[in-house]
Order: structure tokens, then sequence, then C-alpha cells
């Protein structure tokens, strides 16, 4: 199901944006992380391991104030909370626009 | 092959998994009370090995627990430690003739992508899969026959939480064939590509073992909208910790009335009992006096472990670390940093331990440095016997009483000085860029109750020991010292004022009286070096020795009520909130940094900490009129 | 008489529990190495009393902590 979703160059695609970018209430699917030009950095290699992988459901259940940072992101059935800055270059496919900004 | 041509000396196998599969609670089953724990060496990892014997073959095995480890790829000291074994290239340790993989079956998609790294270094594996009747018993389908197909390798069934839960995995163990042995693998490089094909290979699995998770309970996902609200999720925080410092003095009440009560009847027996005497001395003015000083304080402890075992058996303390966060961060802490702390608050040992969890050196040491300014459990006496000897029970704006508003001022002056001496670390010798967070929030759990009352008998049994232990010898030796040598004939004066203790107490007033502490409290504070709570203890003997008379030890708290300004009181309550006279997290900070350079540190910053705020306060109190 | 076996008595409490506090105040490594030099007759009572000392010292220095046992209850739990 996830064949035409690989993480190389995702960025490109029109409909997916930065898990960054979503506010609570904001579900989708994630299509991949990190970006062509480079190897994974630390911190993608472990969101990957956490289980950010194409395909996913992913949630946005709540941010901290002010900011908006830290924010808990329920992916699969594990619920993370993560920096902002942690997952721009998790890219992902929105199901519910109403809550992008 | 049989068991009769097995290698005559143990089989040693390892047991790995994720953080929070149950790996632990499977290593007690299998191997009991045969375990030995130690560290690595050059290291403060802790290394935990333990022996069983395989019932159909009769074959020892050495079992070693690994530290939790998310995958191969180590980001902290733990799981470098945990790949290193595996791969059979530690320095100490024998290369693994099996590895048996737990797994927690309620989740899967996380646990399996280390399955599959381990799988591809061709060592033999056995998988476990932890935990699986809570699984079924929550709604999972979990196949076990379709994934040992699918993986390759046995996979057995284990509940490491019921006795008999680890049979399966005993008897696959006996059934291994240990004639193929595998030493020092390289350590593998994986690509980009490598570690998404992976997850890829996972998720394949998991489709094709027909893998299905529950969908999460409605009623959970309101409460985290609840708790993890930007603005309702502090304040419950905030209401939570308030009612808790509240309940530590208005529930108390009675029992401690109960204790002082008795603690006053057994010295009054002993008193006309023992005819006049040194043994009565003893009995009377050391022990009675010093430990009974501090035993009254047992239903406070009680109380305030009961709410931190609640909150930490029902996955709060976690999403409590995410709405800190922000502010942590600002002081240049990670988010992580909050369960240490929190530890911090029954004692800074275990909770400056807990610090290895933490994958940067630097935010580690950070953390280390302010641990201390957690108020500990040990400090709840002090603050207890003063609170309640000056400052009125009385309610404030209706609901609050006065005294659990004061108590809960000086966790918060704790917590803002800790911050803030973060931040001066952050601006001066611990720069750098914020750390990631990435930190799991586990499903929230209902307390158990046996756990909950196993978890409190263990603090009462703690303070007990303590109280009957190295409390009570001090005691003993502050008595003796306070009674030698005897005040010389004719002497007008108290006893212990020619002892010494009264010398020694004299000799520190010179530091102390220009923040407000009199000779008594000075000679207390040196015993209060080795436990915190038996300053307590020692004004209490330090007192009854300086009682004139007959004077059967009374309760200490009208005494000092009575003797000291409010000013002195005020300055040794700030002095406490820094207390930089504990020699056990010293020592446990040389170690966990292997220098003397931190506790040097940490000791000349806390002393100077404390002494500039007491001095503050001392001198506002007075200048305000409190100092008579 | 009896003033005589009180100050007895007391000597005794004083000097058992100033050897325990010390003890129990000495950092384990310094403890350790105190035992190691004690241990050459491991043979009657007094050697295998050092031998479940030098037991109880090892665990100590791997737990942390020698006056508050605080750590060793919360090292279990994990």
């Amino acid at each position: 199901m996830d064949a035409s979703a690989t993480p190389k160059g995702v960025s490109l695609e029109p409909r997916s944006i930065s898990l960054s970018a979503l506010m609570p209430g904001a579900t989708g699917a994630v299509v991949g992380v990190g970006t062509e030009a480079r190897e994974f950095s630390p911190v993608e290699r472990r969101l990957i391991e956490l289980g950010f992988v194409s395909g996913e459901r992913i949630e946005v259940l709540a941010q901290a104030m002010p900011g908006g940072d830290p924010f808990v992101v329920r992916v699969g059935t594990t619920t993370f909370a993560l920096r902002r800055r942690e997952v721009e270059t998790v890219w992902v496919e929105v199901s519910s626009p109403d809550a992008s900004p | 092959m049989n068991a009769a041509a097995a290698p005559a000396e143990a089989l040693s196998l390892s047991l790995i998994g994720v953080p929070n599969c149950g790996k632990t609670a499977l290593f007690n089953r299998l191997t009991g009370s045969r375990q030995k724990v130690a560290n690595y060496p050059g290291v403060t990892v802790e290394r935990k090995e333990g022996r069983f014997i395989g019932p159909a073959t009769g074959r020892t095995y050495r079992l070693l627990d690994l530290p939790g480890a998310y995958s191969l790829e180590p980001t902290s000291l733990d799981e470098a430690i945990a790949r290193d074994v595996v791969l059979g290239r530690h320095a100490t340790e024998p290369p693994p003739d099996l590895l048996v993989c737990v797994v927690d079956a309620t989740n899967l998609r996380l646990n399996l992508r280390l399955v599959l790294d381990l799988k591809r270094l061709g060592r033999p594996l056995i998988v476990a899969l932890n935990m699986s009747d809570l699984a079924r018993a929550r709604g999972f389908h979990v196949d076990r026959a379709a994934l040992e197909r699918a993986l390759g390798v046995p996979v057995v069934e284990t509940v490491a939480v019921r006795p008999g839960g680890e049979r399966e995995l005993v008897e696959a163990i006996d059934r291994h064939d240990f004639s193929q042995r595998v030493g020092r693998i390289d350590p593998p490089t994986l690509t980009t590509a490598d570690v998404v094909a992976t997850q890829r290979e996972v998720r394949r699995i998991l489709d094709e073992v027909n893998y299905r998770v529950p969908a999460r309970l409605a009623v959970l996902s309101r409460l985290d909208s609840l708790v993890l609200h930007p603005v309702g999720g502090p304040l419950l925080l905030a209401a939570i910790l308030f009612l808790m410092f509240q309940a530590v003095f208005s529930w108390a009440e009675l029992p401690m009335n109960g204790i002082e009560a008795g603690v006053a009847a057994v010295g009054e027996w002993i008193a006309g009992t023992l005819s006049e005497g040194p043994l009565r001395s003893l009995l009377v003015d050391g022990i009675v006096a010093g430990v009974g000083a501090v035993l009254v304080f047992l239903p406070q402890i009680v109380i305030l472990f009961f709410f931190i075992l609640v909150l930490e058996d029902s996955g709060y303390l976690p999403r409590a670390a995410f709405l800190l966060d922000r502010l942590m961060g600002k002081v240049g802490l990670s988010g992580r940093a909050f369960i240490p702390l929190l530890s911090s608050f029954a004692c800074a040992v275990p909770g400056i331990m807990a610090t290895r969890t933490i994958p940067s050196t630097r935010d580690r040491i950070a953390t280390i440095m302010i641990a201390p300014l957690m108020t500990c459990s040990a400090r709840l006496p002090v603050y207890a016997l003063l609170i309640g000897a000056f400052i009125p029970m009385r309610s404030v704006g209706g609901i609050f009483n006065l005294q659990g508003l004061v108590l809960f001022a000086l966790y918060v002056a704790g917590v803002l000085s800790a911050m803030l001496v973060a931040f001066v670390l952050k601006l001066t010798v611990m720069r750098g860029a914020d750390r990631p967070l990435l930190m799991e929030l586990p499903e929230y759990r209902t307390p158990n109750l046996r756990n909950l009352l196993l978890g409190l008998w263990e603090r009462v049994r703690i303070f007990l020991q303590r109280v009957g232990g190295i409390i009570l010898a001090l005691m003993v030796v502050l008595w003796f010292l306070s009674s030698f040598p005897a005040p010389p004939p004719g002497a007008t004066g108290p006893a212990i004022e020619y002892s010494i203790a009264g010398m020694l107490g004299r000799g520190l007033q010179y530091i102390f009286e220009p923040i407000g502490f009199n000779w008594q409290i000075s000679i207390a504070l040196v015993p209060g070096l080795a436990a915190r709570e038996v300053a307590v203890g020692a004004l209490g003997t330090v007192y009854s020795m300086s009682a004139s008379g007959d004077d059967v030890a009374g309760a200490l708290s009208p005494l000092i009520a009575s003797t000291w300004s409010l000013a002195t009181a005020l300055s040794l309550l700030a002095w406490y909130v820094f207390a930089p006279q504990c020699l056990s997290t010293l020592a446990v900070v040389k170690r966990e940094t292997n220098s003397w350079r931190y506790p040097l540190i940490m000791a000349g910053y806390l002393f100077a900490l404390a002494y500039l705020a007491s001095f503050v306060t001392y001198h506002t109190a007075v200048a305000l009129g409190a100092g008579s | 008489m009896e003033s005589l076996l009180q100050s007895f008595a007391v000597g005794l409490i004083v000097l058992s529990c100033t050897v325990f506090a010390a003890w129990r105040l000495t950092p384990a490594a310094a403890k350790l190495k105190m035992l190691n030099a004690l241990s050459a007759d491991a043979s009657h009572f007094w050697g295998r009393w050092v031998a479940r000392l030098r037991k109880s010292v090892r665990e100590e220095l791997t737990h942390g902590c020698g006056s508050c046992s605080q750590a060793k209850s919360h090292l279990r739990k994990r």
C-alpha cells in the first residue's frame, strides 16, 4: 500500500506538509522522513525507529502553551511528546485539512 | 544434540529489548533471587546477571539482562553497552550463545524492528512475546504461530508478571541447539535505505500475521485532552501538587499527636523506672528525645509518598514532564531531566543515579548539579518542625491552610532556585543547543492497590530503618558529646555548655551567628551532614540536655517556639532549601561523574547559596521586626 | 553498684553506636579496602563475617548509597 511513498524527495509532493506545521486535532498519515540531500540525522533515524514510517496514522493530540512547543503526537498506537524542531523533516499527508494552518 | 555433549561451562544468554517491554520483570521471573548486580567496568551502567538451570537438560544458563535499547544504533551509554554485548565486541563480556529478545505484545510495531536488526546479525535468537495475556485482554490480535513463521525464529509467549509465565521460554531455551556458536560480529553499516527497508519489513510482517490493535478508548482520549490542555493541564498539575502539600499537614495531625503522646509516655516510664544516672540520661535525653523528634514525622512522609506513588503508577508523570518541558528548555535542561528530578523529591541519590538515561553528558551533569535542590523527604521533618512551631494553623481565603501554603512555598523555592542555577550553568559552563525530547507517554493505568501498599510499606520500612539505625547511633554519639566532660563542680549553667558539643557549638556559632543561628542549631547541623533528619533529632537531644533539673524531655516544637525568634526560624528554613550538608549525595555525585570536581563545585555553590539566602532572610526579617 | 552498672552499659552502647555510625559513614570503596586487608583468614566465624560484610558493601557500591537504602529500592523497581 505504500509502494509509491518513498521518503526521498517527498517534500516536493504537493499534498504532504511537515508534521511540525500541524495543530492539535489534525490527523493524517506519515509519508516519509528526511530529505534527499543527505543521510538521516540521528534524530531522524530515531524517529523512524520509534515508528514514524510511511503509511502510519498520526494524530496531534495536544501542544504546550505558550509557543505550541513541545507537542504530543500519537503515531500508530504509541504516544510521544516531541519538540516541533525535531519533526520538521517528518512529512505527512493531512486527512482533516481544517486543522492545518 | 543432547545435553551431555553440550559445553561444560555455563551457556551465556543475553536478554535484550526496547525500554518498557517488561524485560526486567521477565529476568526476575527467570532467575529469581540468584542474581548478581554490579556495574560494567569503568562506566555507571548497571550490569545484572543471574543463573538458572534448564529442567529438561540440566544445563546451567548464565543470563545477562542488557540495558534497554530501541536499536543497535546507540544514542546513549546504555544502548552502546547493549549493542557491544550483542555483537560480542564488549571488552569483558563473552559473545552470547543465544539472544532472547523480549517484545511487548501490546506494542509490536515499536518492538519488531529490533528483532529484525538482531536476526540480521546471524546470532541465534529466541523472541519472547511478553504481556501476551494483557494484549489479548485489551483486544489485540496477536498470532504467535504466524509471527514465528514470518520471522523465521522461535517465538514463545511469556507473562512476566505471573508465576509460571516464563515456562514456555525456559522450554524453548532448553530445546535450543547450542552447538552453533557465533563469535565477534562486525557492527552492521546500515544506510538510510536499509533503515527504511527494515521499517517497511516490520509493517509487512504485521500485516502478514494480521496484528490488530484495539481503537484507543474514548475515555482516555478525553482524559488526555484535559491533562495535556495548554491551560487546564498546568492548572490541574498545580492543583494536584497543592492538594498534596495541604494533605501533608491536615491529614497527619491526628497520628502525629498519637506518636508524640506515645514517645512522651515512654520517656516518663523510663524516667520513673531507672534511678538517676548516666543510663537514664542516655535513654531519656539521648534516645527518646532525639529519635522521638524524628519519628513524629512518619505520618507526613507516608502521605507525601502516597501521592507520589499514585502519580507514578497512573502514568501521569511523563505528562507532567511534557507540561514543564518548555520551562525546562528555557533554562537549558531537557524534558527528560524531569523524571530524575522528581525522584530527587524522595532522595537525591536515586535521582542522580536516574540521570543515566539522559543521553547527553552535558545535560546529565546539569541535571546532577541541581538535583539536590529538589526538596528531599529527609528535609520534610525539618520543615515540618519549624512550620509547626512558628506558622499558625490558620485558614487562608477559607480553603487553604497557612502551614500547607508555607510548605508548598518552600518546595517551590527549591524548584525555582534549581531553575536559576541551571540557567546560570547554561549561560556559563554548559553552553550548547537544546537536545531532543522524544519522550514516550505511556497509557494510563489504574494504580494497583497492592503495589501502592507495598510501595508505602517500603517507605515506612526505609524510614524506620534509618531511625533505628544511623539516626539512633548518631543520637547516642551526640548525647555522649553533649554530656562529657562533665561540668566542673559549682557550675551553674546546664551541663551541655561545658561539654565537647557545647564547645563545638560555640566555635561554629562564630560562623552562623550572622545568619541568626544559636549554638544549639550550630551543633545540630553537624550530625545533619550524615542524614538531614538527624538535625531535628539533634535539636531534641540538645534541648533536652539543656533543660535544667528533672524535666522530662518535652515536645520539641513548643520549646523552640518559645526560645527562637521568628527571624531565626525563617533563616533556618531558608538554609534547608539549599542544605549543602548531605554526604551521601556528594559521594554519589563523585561516583557518577567519576571526578572530585563536580561534588566540590556542588558543595561550594550550595553552601554559598544557603548562607546567602539565610543571611538575606534573617536580616530582612529582623528589619521587619521579627528579630525577638 | 547500680550507678557502676549504668556507666558500664552506657559505655558499651556509646562505643557500639560510634563504631556503627563510623562504619555507615565510611565511603564504600574505603570499606572494601579495609575488608580486603582483613580477609586473610577466611576459615572460621570471623572470616565468614568479613566475607558477608564484603558482599553487602559490594552491593552498596553498585547501588550507590551508603546511608540511604532508598536508592536500593528505587532501582529494584525499575
